[in-house]
């Protein structure tokens, strides 16, 4: 879509509209190609009326300096009233919610007159109700004869609006059909991939004492972030030894569940307790004095400083202890640095940039610096985005040796074949609720992604 | 003491509110001080050596608007860091205007003109500032350009994504406080008839304060604005009453500058 | 090689700002000096003709290295302490008060009381602009800028006023006893020992800030604030402590500008050692080993200017010309890769 709009260049390829090819490059480009987009996250410019939002860039003038409002506004309302879009024109901006800004964003397409619209997850912003009224919008839209491209991962709607689907995965295009050629299951299984014949291994654990007890207990948690973003009503047990693993699509709560349980945020309502201590209140720093280590899903800026050296980035956690009399001597370091570097196979030379590092190795610092406090639990995101094939497997390898070793791990990610791969105990987030949770052995892939996408939730069982 | 007040604040108000332009577009600018000392020293100049007090304003205006080009440019194309280059420019004037009063006059004190413009009537001096503020409002509210100048400041992307360039529109902002602060300095300098090195004083960041403290808006600025001259009137009749030394009411811009930063940072949504 | 790659960008950099000044400066001389050929040969060759200007040479050198290491002190914990000529003035007054007021100290003990009080007072005044940020997020380069202004009026009414020594033709403290004097290295120069004392605050710096646990923390809060603070490191602690230290290293040069080149608080002394300083920092790319060549060719830049403009008749003010210049350009990020300020504005 960023293609289309001309924010990216393709590499290879054109498209055209109406038969003219468009070399977009540009935004205005495709913009003038009558292409505009409804985005995923409307943010609107900040602090301007809506009537400004709307016009600026096109303004209407009046004695060749000034705008002329109130044609602005007659016209405006005049879309207004045709598309049933109201809103206040004299609002300032941050007095809207989500679904206001969605709609100021669709009346200046309209302004504009653009033919070819993208709404990206219109609905992941907006709440249950208004989503209806967005279609009728949308089939209105579509009877004048304008182009409607409607991405979404919730299949409902998807066969509610749409004339034709397509799927794509992993960057292809998968298929391209009528909405009455297919079901929202055979949808579901191209969105998720067919897997073959891939057995899940089962891990083998270690049972202790301790094995099967609560380690980390998650209760009602409840936040609001935004109407769309919300956590309502969370509850989950991480056990001793075991790797659970959280799947789900990212913007639909996984990023804010992260940022909780990991005490990067405080829940609005619900408790998180460890070992039988209510931690709700705690950062990162003093979860991890208690045990609890947190591998980031955003690396670059909260999980190491990029412009330090690889050996600056390594002590993080453990300078206190390498210091004779106070003196920090780089020798000692580099020595203690370049162990940790041969254990866990990070390439390059202590005293290197970070930045230089690939992202295999940039993780594999973050990780062994964490995995080296011994901690009762680790928190980890997206562990193998933007890791080539071969830094995903040792990866991998690495969080199952760490299970092995007594240490739980919990998983968020929302890459289901790693889920898959590592978990014992697998669970879904879904619409900020957790809609199952069960041992790996009950479930398969398929089943997991209609979770996922909301095709099947708890209450289809009993 | 009130019309006297009126009367100082008139290039407090005009480099104020081309300051204005330049915080709204999102840059920050402390070489208002520097641009109004340049203005003041051309506008002397020119008047000397042309005779006339219109060619002087004129050249006043040109130079400071050129001065604060070598701002932007150095600023935004060349990306330097904002407070550094405005610095700079503080730092440039004082030896620049040395150097050409020694050149064309033999020294690099001060210069004395014949005449002075002297100060103008009361109530036409309040007429000029509330157009000037009406023109200000009406330029950020009703026009497009004002449009684009808020919105450079509050969210450049999203100006972008609108096919606005923002560092064009920056670059007029800059110069549009270059122009004004030119005008200011002129005003100070052509009133007494004098350039003295130093004479904008601390009034460039007075007026950054101004802004601040006005809250970013037009009105309000003129209040403060107001306010300062006020200030000033009141040290002025009291220095006859209590004994501070001139010195030390010369750090009085600054603290009050750093008062106004504080209360700002502390009140600030 | 990687590392070099780096350094090497930011040793571009000031070459590049370092040969545009050079040669406006020269542009300048060219067209506005009465004799081309004698003001070229003062600016460049000047400085080293005799042991005079050599020694002066090392002597602004000397407050050029106190005052870019402080500079790179604070940069290096990613804070800008633009109060130099401020701190520097503070220092210098403290120290001079100290002597003044109590002349039966001896020779040792004055110089060790004047020195600490000279640093700190300017760490006091840089630190205030430290807890402003931490406390209600008022930028430190605005606070310690508008602090340091306000500082200067207020120290000038001093020297003018209560202090001054009225059978002195300069605006001038009284001078501070013979005892308190610094060795002088080449008369009549203004060279003294306390170009010793700014290589060794160096050494120190240095060995500070890479080989101990606070150095180590002080670099992280200023390479990343967000990773340290997730990391558990006292941020707060970070912004404050490095203004203090830099202005205390910055009372220190002005202590050391009285004890051993005027012996006294002149007026305005400061003038511009405060802004060299972050031009030193800048082009030393906030390295503390660097300020040394860098704060020499500062040191040598300022000379030239002054020999030109002293033997060739050249007008004015080269040098504040030459800082102003410097200060448009080395901030620019297009010019070199990194020059060490990370932070720029919208």
């Amino acid at each position: 879509m960023n293609i289309l709009c001309g924010i990216v260049s393709a590499d290879k390829g054109v498209f055209s509209v109406g038969g003219k090819p468009v070399r977009s490059n540009r935004p205005d480009k495709s913009s003038k190609a009558g292409i505009g987009m409804v985005h995923q996250h409307p943010k609107g410019a900040g602090s301007l009326t809506v009537l400004e939002n709307i016009i600026l860039g096109y303004e209407p003038l009046k004695y060749r300096f000034f705008t002329d409002l109130k044609t602005a506004e007659k016209k405006i309302h005049a879309l207004q009233e045709k598309y049933g879009l109201s809103l206040n024109l004299n609002a300032d901006e941050s007095e809207l919610n989500s679904a206001q800004i969605q709609r100021m964003e669709l009346i200046h397409l309209l302004y504009k007159d653009k033919n070819i619209l993208i709404f990206d997850e219109p609905t992941a912003s907006i709440s249950d109700h208004q989503i209806e009224d967005l279609l009728q919008i949308m089939f209105k839209l579509r009877d004048e004869g304008r182009t409607i491209l409607f991405i979404s991962h919730k299949l409902g709607e998807v066969f509610r609006a749409a004339d034709k689907i397509a799927v794509m995965r992993k960057g292809k295009l998968i298929l391209c059909k009528a909405m009455e050629d297919l079901t929202p299951e055979k949808v579901s299984r191209e969105m998720i991939g067919e897997s073959g014949e891939i057995n899940y291994p089962i891990r083998n654990r270690i049972t202790s004492k301790n094995t099967n007890s609560i380690l980390y207990s998650i209760k009602d948690l409840f936040y609001r972030k935004s109407d769309s973003q919300n956590l309502k009503g969370i509850n989950l047990d991480i056990l001793h030894g075991e790797i659970l693993g959280i799947a789900g699509i990212r913007e639909n709560g996984l990023e804010l569940l992260e940022d909780i349980i990991s005490g990067m945020r405080h829940p609005d309502k619900g408790n998180l307790i460890l070992n039988n201590e209510d931690v709700t209140g705690d950062n990162p720093a003093s979860l991890r004095s208690k045990g609890v280590s947190y591998v980031p899903a955003d690396r670059l800026n909260r999980g190491v400083s990029s412009d330090s050296t690889i050996a600056e980035n390594l002590i993080l956690l453990n300078y206190k202890r390498m210091h004779k009399l106070g003196i920090l001597a780089p020798s000692s370091i580099n020595k203690w640095v370049e162990g940790m570097q041969d254990t866990y196979n990070i390439e390059g030379k202590p005293q290197q940039q970070l930045k230089h590092l690939s992202g295999g190795n940039i993780q594999k610092v973050i990780l062994s610096r964490e995995l080296r406090e011994n901690p009762d639990l680790i928190i980890i995101c997206e562990p193998s985005w933007g890791l080539d094939f071969r830094s995903r497997n040792n990866l991998h390898e690495e969080l199952s040796q760490t299970a092995k070793r007594g240490t739980s791990v919990l998983l968020i990610s929302s890459d289901l074949d790693e889920i898959l791969a590592l978990s014992d105990r697998i669970a879904v987030l879904y619409d900020g609720k957790i809609s199952v949770c069960r041992n790996k052995t009950e479930m398969n892939r398929t089943m997991i992604g209609e979770y996922m996408l909301g095709v099947r939730s708890n209450s289809e069982e009993n | 003491m009130i019309g006297k007040a009126i009367v100082i604040m008139v290039p407090l108000l005009i480099a104020a509110l081309g300051g204005l332009f330049t915080e709204l577009a999102g840059v920050l600018n402390i070489a208002l001080e520097g641009l109004i000392l340049s203005g003041a020293f051309a506008a002397v100049i020119a008047t000397e050596i042309s005779g006339s007090f219109f060619i002087g304003i004129t050249a006043a205006i040109i130079t400071s608007t050129a001065i604060a080009f070598l701002f932007a440019v150095t600023s935004l194309h060349l990306k330097g860091n904002i407070f550094v280059t405005g610095l700079a420019i503080n730092l440039l004037v004082p030896p620049l205007t040395a150097m050409v009063s020694k050149g064309l006059f033999g020294t690099k004190g001060v210069i004395r003109l014949e005449d002075s413009l002297g100060n103008q009537d009361v109530f036409m001096t309040l007429a000029i500032l509330l157009i000037l503020t009406f023109v200000s409002v009406v330029i950020l509210r009703y026009t497009p350009f004002g449009l684009y100048i808020r919105t450079a400041g509050i969210n450049r992307d999203f100006l972008e994504s609108r096919a606005v360039s923002t560092r064009k529109i920056q670059t007029f902002a800059i110069l549009i406080s270059g122009a004004a602060c030119g005008l200011a300095g002129a005003i100070i300098s052509l009133r007494l008839g004098v350039f003295i090195p130093g004479i904008s004083a601390g009034r460039g960041w007075i007026a950054l304060v101004a802004i601040y403290l006005g809250n970013k808006k037009p009105l309000p600025i003129l209040a403060a604005c107001f306010v300062f001259a006020f200030a000033e009137t009141l040290s002025d009749s009291a220095q006859g009453l209590i004994e501070i030394p001139a010195t030390i009411i010369l750090s009085f811009p600054y603290f009050i500058t750093i008062l106004g930063l504080i209360l700002y940072s502390i009140f600030k949504k | 090689m990687r590392k070099t790659n780096r350094i090497f960008g930011q040793f571009t950099g000031a070459v590049i700002t370092l040969t545009a000044v050079i040669l406006i400066a020269v542009i300048f001389l060219l067209i506005f000096s009465p004799d081309k050929s004698e003001s070229i040969y003062y600016f460049f060759i000047g400085p080293f003709l005799n042991s005079l200007s050599i020694g002066n040479l090392l002597s602004s050198f000397t407050l050029l290295t106190f005052s870019g290491l402080a500079i790179t002190v604070a940069f290096k914990a990613d804070v800008f302490n633009l109060g130099g000529e401020g701190q520097i003035y503070a220092g210098a007054i403290a120290a001079t008060a100290v002597l003044i007021y109590m002349p039966r100290l001896n020779g040792i003990s004055g110089f060790l009381l004047a020195s600490a009080t000279a640093a700190a007072a300017g760490g006091i005044l840089a630190g205030i602009s430290g807890f402003l940020k931490t406390r209600w997020k008022v930028d430190e380069l605005i606070s310690s800028f508008l602090l340091s202004n306000a500082i200067i009026h207020i120290i000038d009414y001093l020297i003018t006023g209560p202090m001054s020594d009225r059978n002195s033709y300069l605006l001038t403290t009284k001078m501070i006893d013979e005892k308190f004097y610094l060795w002088q290295l080449i008369r009549p120069s203004n060279l003294n020992s306390s170009i010793f004392g700014a290589l060794l605050a160096v050494v120190i710096i240095s060995f500070l800030l890479f080989y101990t646990k606070q150095g180590y923390e002080l670099r992280i809060c200023g390479m990343n604030r967000e990773f340290a603070h997730y990391g558990g490191l006292n941020t707060a602690f970070y912004i404050t402590v490095p203004m203090v230290i830099s202005g205390a290293l910055l009372g220190l040069a002005g202590s050391s500008a009285v004890l051993g080149i005027h012996h006294a608080t002149i007026k305005g002394f400061y003038s511009g050692i405060g802004w060299n300083g972050i031009a030193v920092a800048l082009i030393a790319g906030t390295n503390p080993i660097a300020v040394i060549p860098s704060a020499f060719i500062f040191a040598y830049l300022n000379q030239a200017a002054d020999t030109a403009m002293l033997k060739a008749d050249f007008p004015f003010e080269l040098g504040g010309l030459i800082q102003a210049i410097v200060f448009l350009l080395i901030s620019s990020k297009l010019i070199s890769e990194r020059t060490g300020l990370k932070r720029g504005r919208k």
